[in-house]
């Protein structure tokens, strides 16, 4: 996923490192040409067939797909088509590359989903300032799909992001036979905060906890997001209760230690927050929202007995929450 | 011998063969012209044989795929002539394909247009790539012993990146030649044939077993 704090400059000129091009040609003089082009720029891949350029997609995406329309087997065309068909690999912009010169082929190319259609023999300056733009274009477009799923006021993700995604590391966990946990925490007397020092204090904190919680959480896989008002959920795939627990005491302590003051709350001197943690350990069934309903319920139980506090529970194979 | 410019490029008009043109396009790179204008040459020997039959075949769908291919080879090279050629062929058997508009004199005729047109071609290439000044690449020996050691990370690196289809091998396997060329021997022509053909999947293969058969040589050290 695309740092939203890296301007699409710097994706462009290499800053996260450089961007991945695929060359897809049957004849290797038309790959030695294009990696002449654009080998001390991109990192450039090839495949000498439409088969091999669709495994590549898959397993290691690139930013950009360099084309050719006549090989053997499975043509451009067709390779563009599956491509555009995959929701994995319909993003990546695809730019043929052809002798072909008649305009039907140049439509036909445009209407299964190519972005361009560059005639052979290319010229590289040419063909580096398209490609160059159609990058911007693709990195611009990234950042927006990735903005659809972000929460504006904390920066990670929303509600509509969690959702997806719990059920789909549900159906991970189940398939996998892998235990997933999920931490709920909500934000102490945070009426009272906005009400003591102002709705702008609120979103600084909120903020804070955010950035806070983030960093606790460093495992590629592991997810933050805002589930409500004032209340975060952490998704920790392949996670145990214990595990999980440790890092649900490690927020509870890090938030605590920011020493937000939060004169209004009964707790303590500083914004602290209760939280509930709920793990589906292997051969537990379910769904997804049992998992929340009990990780919800014992955030309620946090909240009735003190605040401030953790409470877990487990999903056992003999037991339904 | 280097020819004048002006002797080069009047070579290069006469004979349909834009050798300047086609270099720039590969932003000057003579090493590379030279490289892909030798694979071209060795490419188009067989054109008109593979051609011949597929001229016979009531759909020529596959001849105009081979004059497609060829056309697109031939402008990238600079053989302008031989590209008008199949560019010409292809709109012939393309109108062909209309209902009733077979015509078997018109193939055959095409097909000794092409002969005539790739044995020119040739000759002409082959002259331009003389007037080119292409400086041997081979590395010299510098009289150190190879390092088994070193041949072997290089192997295994070039390993990897044939794995991820990385064209970075490419410039690896340079590299790999030039540095190692005293302990290169016939050994390593499998995985020299792989990377000319770009068959990155055959020479992740054939990088494994040289170095399989490198191992023993480390334990003995």
């Amino acid at each position: 996923m695309i740092d939203l704090e890296t301007p699409v400059t710097q994706l462009l000129e290499g800053v996260r490192g450089k961007p991945k091009l695929l060359v897809v040609d049957d004849q290797p003089i038309n790959i030695q040409v294009m990696y002449q082009a654009f080998g001390s720029d991109y990192q450039v891949f090839m495949a000498t067939s439409g088969a091999q350029a669709l495994t590549l997609c898959k397993n290691n995406p690139p930013d950009l797909i360099l084309l050719d329309v006549v090989m053997p087997g499975m043509d451009g065309f067709e390779v563009c088509t599956r491509l555009k068909a995959d929701e994995a690999t319909k993003h990546i912009p695809v730019m043929f590359v052809t002798a072909h010169t008649d305009a039907a082929q140049e439509t036909h190319g445009l209407s299964v989903g190519a972005v361009d259609f560059i005639a052979k023999p290319v010229n590289p300056d040419v063909v580096r300032a398209r490609v160059r733009t159609q990058l911007t274009l693709k990195f611009q477009s990234d950042l927006l799909r990735q903005l659809v799923f972000l929460d504006g006021l904390s920066g990670v993700f929303n509600r509509r992001y969690f959702d997806q995604q719990i059920a789909t590391e549900w159906a991970r966990s189940a398939r996998n036979n892998m235990p997933l946990s999920l931490i709920l925490l909500d934000v102490d007397f945070f009426k009272l905060y906005n009400d003591r020092y102002g709705h702008q204090a609120g979103d600084d904190a909120l903020r804070t906890i955010a950035v806070t919680l983030k960093s606790c959480l460093r495992r590629p896989a592991d997810l933050v997001a805002r589930y409500g008002g004032e209340e975060f959920a952490c998704i920790l795939p392949e996670t145990s209760f214990d595990d999980a627990l440790a890092m649900a005491q490690e927020l509870e302590r890090r938030v605590r230690e920011k020493a937000m003051p939060h004169e209004s709350s009964s707790v303590a001197p500083f914004i602290t927050i209760s939280v509930g943690i709920a793990t589906r350990e292997q051969g537990a069934s379910g769904d997804a929202q049992v998992l929340i309903g009990l990780a919800d319920s014992l955030l309620y139980q946090a909240k009735n007995t003190g605040r401030g506090k953790v409470c877990g529970g487990v999903m056992a194979p003999e037991l339904r929450a | 011998m280097l020819q004048s410019k002006e002797q080069s490029d009047t070579v290069s008009a006469t004979s349909g063969i834009d050798t300047a043109g086609a270099i720039t396009l590969l932003s000057g790179n003579k090493a590379l012209y030279g490289q892909i204008a030798q694979a071209f040459l060795d490419e188009i020997q067989t054109l008109p044989a593979r051609v011949a039959p597929l001229l016979q075949a009531p759909d020529p769908a596959e001849a105009v795929r081979a004059l497609h291919t060829i056309k697109g080879l031939a402008l990238t090279v600079g053989a302008v002539q031989l590209g008008e050629t199949c560019r010409a062929g292809e709109k012939l058997l393309k109108a062909e394909r209309l209902p009733g508009q077979v015509d078997g004199a018109d193939r055959t005729h095409f097909l000794a247009r092409l002969q005539t047109e790739v044995a020119s071609t040739t000759l002409a290439m082959q002259l331009a790539l003389k007037t080119l000044d292409m400086t041997a690449e081979n590395a010299a020996n510098n009289g150190t012993q190879p390092d088994a050691h070193e041949l072997i990370g290089d192997l295994q690196q070039l390993a990897t990146l044939l794995a991820q289809s990385d064209m970075r091998a490419v410039d690896a396997h340079t590299q790999l030649r030039r540095k190692h060329s005293a302990a290169l021997d016939a050994r390593f022509e499998p995985l020299n044939s792989a990377l000319q053909a770009f068959d990155f999947e055959r020479g992740v293969v054939q990088c494994e077993t040289l170095l399989s058969g490198l191992a023993p040589i480390t334990k003995n050290d």
